[in-house]
């Protein structure tokens, strides 16, 4: 459902362009998980921000992104604004900047779902509430009256994640959406992600810098370096039989013969 | 590691409490004891709120404590650090922060960073600093004209380096880690854990690791504490710690941790954390 | 961001003074530079005046009231006959004079208070603090006319009363600032060596908020500027027959009403394209000073 053929994209500089994405090419299956993963500057999410044309001002994009065959790039207007209210949804990595500091969390979500899909403000409060629950949220109410400040950086992303599921689009765009999590609370938040995905059947192309995590909730995995995609593949392949350098060196900085396996101490 | 080894740090049920306003108060440190034998690696792992960077930053002498003792080489240090005291502390213990970003004045050429620490603790003439200066960048591994570079001019990694280059100008003991790889990417992060590897193995250093990556814990700590809001729940060995963990929060950890054929499991979280708050 | 590099224009060649020209350009924009060139036109007037002036700006001739522009008086006389673009040169001397003292002043106390309530913190910055907000209760020219009915008024003690009065901005702007970056490794560091408060302070905090000083300061001169005309407008700045932009404009409004707008209206415009061209200046070296941050 999305393809993206030869994306290219330039940035305007002082004194020279950078060369940021060259001939990246990738896609995304209906109610398949993507994965992109890469180092920091390998163009990793430029390529996520180009699809909703949140690439920098300064830059010039060359390339086609196709979305259901419609071009992506080319949308204006109340098109560009359909696409990205009902078609698909982003999740970023910092959800404290998403959520209007000043405002409860209701607001961001009934906001959300009144303006972008048209539900009357008192279905949408309805609505809210089943969302919270379906992202795992125990006191719905509560974290609903809630402001951003006085909620942890997971509870959060699932009142974002509650956000972009919301309208049922058909492809999610998820930028680090735990890098900025501890670890207990990453799995957690990733579970659920996968978890939401899985039940609403929506695609998802997933941007990280940790080709585990990728691995763990992905299909197939783009493996990406300096502005190209160096290798795709299936996760277990890559794991087993990385073809190209760079992924062998991936693999390598993250120790193989980790002692453990599963717990197992739980009763 | 070495059995006779002597303990050189020695924490003493430290205590910590931060005031963050309106009479509400979090316990940072709560009565928290460690031994750290000579020329071992011992990681502190917990997640945001655990307290152990402000553990890092009271050995260090960054933070005072409420009560509780730090000795460091067989001496007690003063609860609240001053200027001479200090710099008797710089010469048995080292830092390396975690942001490369901030860590090195982007005003200035990088050297001088490492170079104040020798004028601050040795004798050296100027240009004895300047040689002492380039053997230890070639130390951790930057060349010559790095020297001269400004801190915005080099990668993470090698002003991790530079960093690095500064703790050991002043030939301390031991280095306090915290969170020194988390902000590098991994292929990085694997070559500054391989050079301080090799640096602790040619120095005989002692390393006080901070992290929250049990990656990073397997690859350089030979002991491990592991620290939940303030209190040490489990500690031992690396191996004992990671292959056999015995709290409940330690398996939650492991649990949670990335790796190649793992997902993450929400039943299995969920029953950790229950028996957690039991 | 590693990322590559393509050579699509190289770096100029030529001149060194090409070269700089080229490089002020690219920093300040076309405004920033017609800002520069105004900026310099009035040093350059101030500075001159002796020089260029040609005639003296205090003696008038009573036959020579309010004559038109002429090649003898390029901008015409005032009511007492005296030649306003001499007067407008002269003026130029005090009238930026007076700004540069009180920008002076503030911007060394400003970072000194700054900086020693950074570095000592607790007790040494609350007392500050508190002593900055008792400052901050009094309207800058109300401070400034109290000095001036205790000490006279001469441009000097309204220039002193007004600097007491920006300490406070200035101090509080510049701490927010310094306290975050005390708090960044590079600063810790050298602490945790022993190094003393005054050495770190001087060769770390001062250079990474050197911009931002020389921003505010831009940015005062202005405001300073502004205020000095003020209070010189109403006799308690510069005295009279003396030339300054603030007391020609206060002079001229009696000739405004009968009809001879020049003294007012060019003094006034030289105050406000000088003024106008600092602040956008400021403002650039502000940006600058922001990016250096981030970088």
């Amino acid at each position: 459902m999305l393809q993206i053929d030869d994306l290219s994209l330039t940035l305007a500089g002082k004194h020279a362009d950078l060369s940021i994405l060259r001939g990246v090419s990738l896609s995304v299956g209906a109610g398949e998980a993507v994965g992109l993963v890469g180092e920091s500057g390998s163009g990793k999410s430029m390529t996520l921000r180009s699809i909703l044309h949140m690439a920098p001002v300064n830059a010039t994009i060359a390339g086609q992104i196709l979305l259901d065959g419609e071009d992506v790039l080319g949308l204006r207007g109340e098109d560009l604004r359909r696409m990205r209210s009902r078609d698909v949804s982003m999740i970023a990595q910092n959800p404290h900047a998403v959520l209007n500091p000043v405002l409860p969390v209701e607001r961001y979500l009934v906001e959300g779902m009144h303006d972008a899909q048209g539900l009357a403000t008192r279905a949408a409060r309805v609505r809210a509430g089943e969302l919270l629950e379906q992202v795992g949220i125990d006191e719905v109410d509560r974290v609903l009256r809630s402001y951003p400040h006085q909620l942890s950086g997971g509870m959060l992303q699932r009142v974002v994640i509650a956000g972009a599921i919301a309208g049922k689009p058909r492809l999610m765009l998820a930028d680090e959406p735990t890098t900025a999590l501890d670890v207990t609370t990453q799995a957690e938040v990733m579970a659920i992600l996968d978890d939401c995905r899985r039940e609403l059947g929506m695609a998802m192309l997933f941007v990280t810098h940790d080709l585990d995590l990728a691995a763990a909730v992905c299909d197939r995995i783009n493996v990406m370096k300096d502005g190209e995609i160096v290798e795709t593949g299936v996760p277990e392949q890559l794991r087993d039989d990385p073809q190209h350098p760079y992924t062998r060196a991936l693999m390598a900085s993250r120790p193989a013969g980790i002692t453990w396996t599963s717990t197992g101490g739980i009763k | 590691m070495n059995a006779a080894a002597e303990p050189v740090i020695v924490v003493d049920s430290l205590t910590r409490t931060f005031h963050t306003g309106r009479g509400r108060t979090v316990t940072a440190l709560d009565h928290v004891s460690v031994t750290v034998e000579a020329g071992t690696c011992l990681a502190v792992v917990g997640e945001s709120g655990s307290g152990k960077t402000t553990l890092a930053r009271i050995i260090v002498g960054l933070e005072r404590a409420d009560g509780g003792t730090v000795t460091l080489a067989g001496r007690v240090v003063a609860a609240k650090a001053r200027r001479h005291e200090l710099r008797r502390r710089a010469q048995q213990i080292q830092m390396v922060f975690q942001d490369p970003q901030s860590s090195l004045n982007r005003r200035l050429p990088v050297s001088t960073a490492v170079d104040e620490v020798l004028r601050a603790h040795s004798r050296l003439g100027a240009r004895a600093r300047r040689e002492r200066c380039a053997a230890l960048f070639e130390q951790v591994g930057l060349e010559p004209r790095h020297l001269t570079a400004r801190p915005d001019e080099l990668s993470g990694g090698q002003r991790q380096r530079v960093a690095i280059a500064r703790a050991l100008a002043a030939d301390p003991a031991v280095i306090v880690l915290d969170e020194s790889v988390a902000a590098l990417d991994v292929t990085v992060q694997a070559q500054i854990l391989q050079l301080l590897a090799e640096l602790r193995a040619e120095k005989g250093l002692t390393y006080l690791f901070i992290t929250h990556d049990l990656s990073v814990v397997q690859q350089i700590a030979d002991h491990v504490v592991v620290m939940r809001r303030g209190v040490i729940v489990e500690r031992g060995t690396t191996e004992e710690v990671l292959g056999n963990p015995q709290h409940p929060y330690t398996q939650l950890l492991l649990e949670c941790a990335p790796r190649p054929g793992w997902k993450p499991q929400r039943g299995m979280i969920r029953a950790l954390r229950e028996e957690i708050a039991s | 961001m590693s990322a590559h590099i393509l050579p699509t224009h190289t770096r100029p060649a030529g001149t060194p003074l090409a070269r700089f020209f080229v490089a002020l350009y690219e920093r300040m924009g076309v405004l920033g530079l017609i800002a520069i060139a105004i900026v310099l036109v009035a040093v350059l007037g101030a500075v001159l005046a002796p020089v260029i002036a040609p005639y003296d700006p205090t003696v008038g001739s009573v036959t020579q009231r309010y004559s038109g522009m002429s090649a003898a008086h390029l901008f015409g006389t005032d009511q007492a006959g005296r030649d306003i673009f001499s007067r407008l040169l002269w003026g130029a001397r005090s009238s930026l004079t007076g700004p540069l003292i009180v920008v002076g002043v503030t911007a060394v106390f400003g970072t000194l208070i700054a900086l020693v309530s950074v570095w000592w913190g607790g007790l040494v910055d609350a007392l500050l603090s508190r002593l900055l907000d008792l400052l901050f209760a009094f309207p800058n020219l109300l401070l400034a006319v109290l000095a001036i009915a205790v000490f006279g008024p001469s441009i000097t003690t309204a220039a002193l009363a007004l600097s007491i009065a920006y300490i406070p901005y200035t101090a509080r702007v510049i701490r927010s600032t310094a306290l975050r970056e005390r708090n960044l490794p590079y600063v810790q560091s050298p602490q945790l060596q022993g190094i003393s408060g005054a050495v770190i302070t001087v060769r770390h905090l001062l250079p990474n908020i050197a911009p931002l000083i020389v921003t505010g300061a831009t940015i005062n001169f202005g405001f300073a500027m502004i205020e000095l005309a003020a209070l010189s407008f109403l006799g308690l700045g510069v005295q009279p027959p003396a030339a300054d932009w603030g007391l020609m404009v206060s002079n001229g409004q009696q000739s405004l009403l009968k009809g001879y707008p020049a003294e007012s209206l060019l003094a006034g415009l030289c105050i406000v394209l000088t003024v106008a061209s600092l602040g956008y200046i400021g403002e650039k070296l502000g940006g600058r000073a922001a990016a250096g941050r981030k970088a």
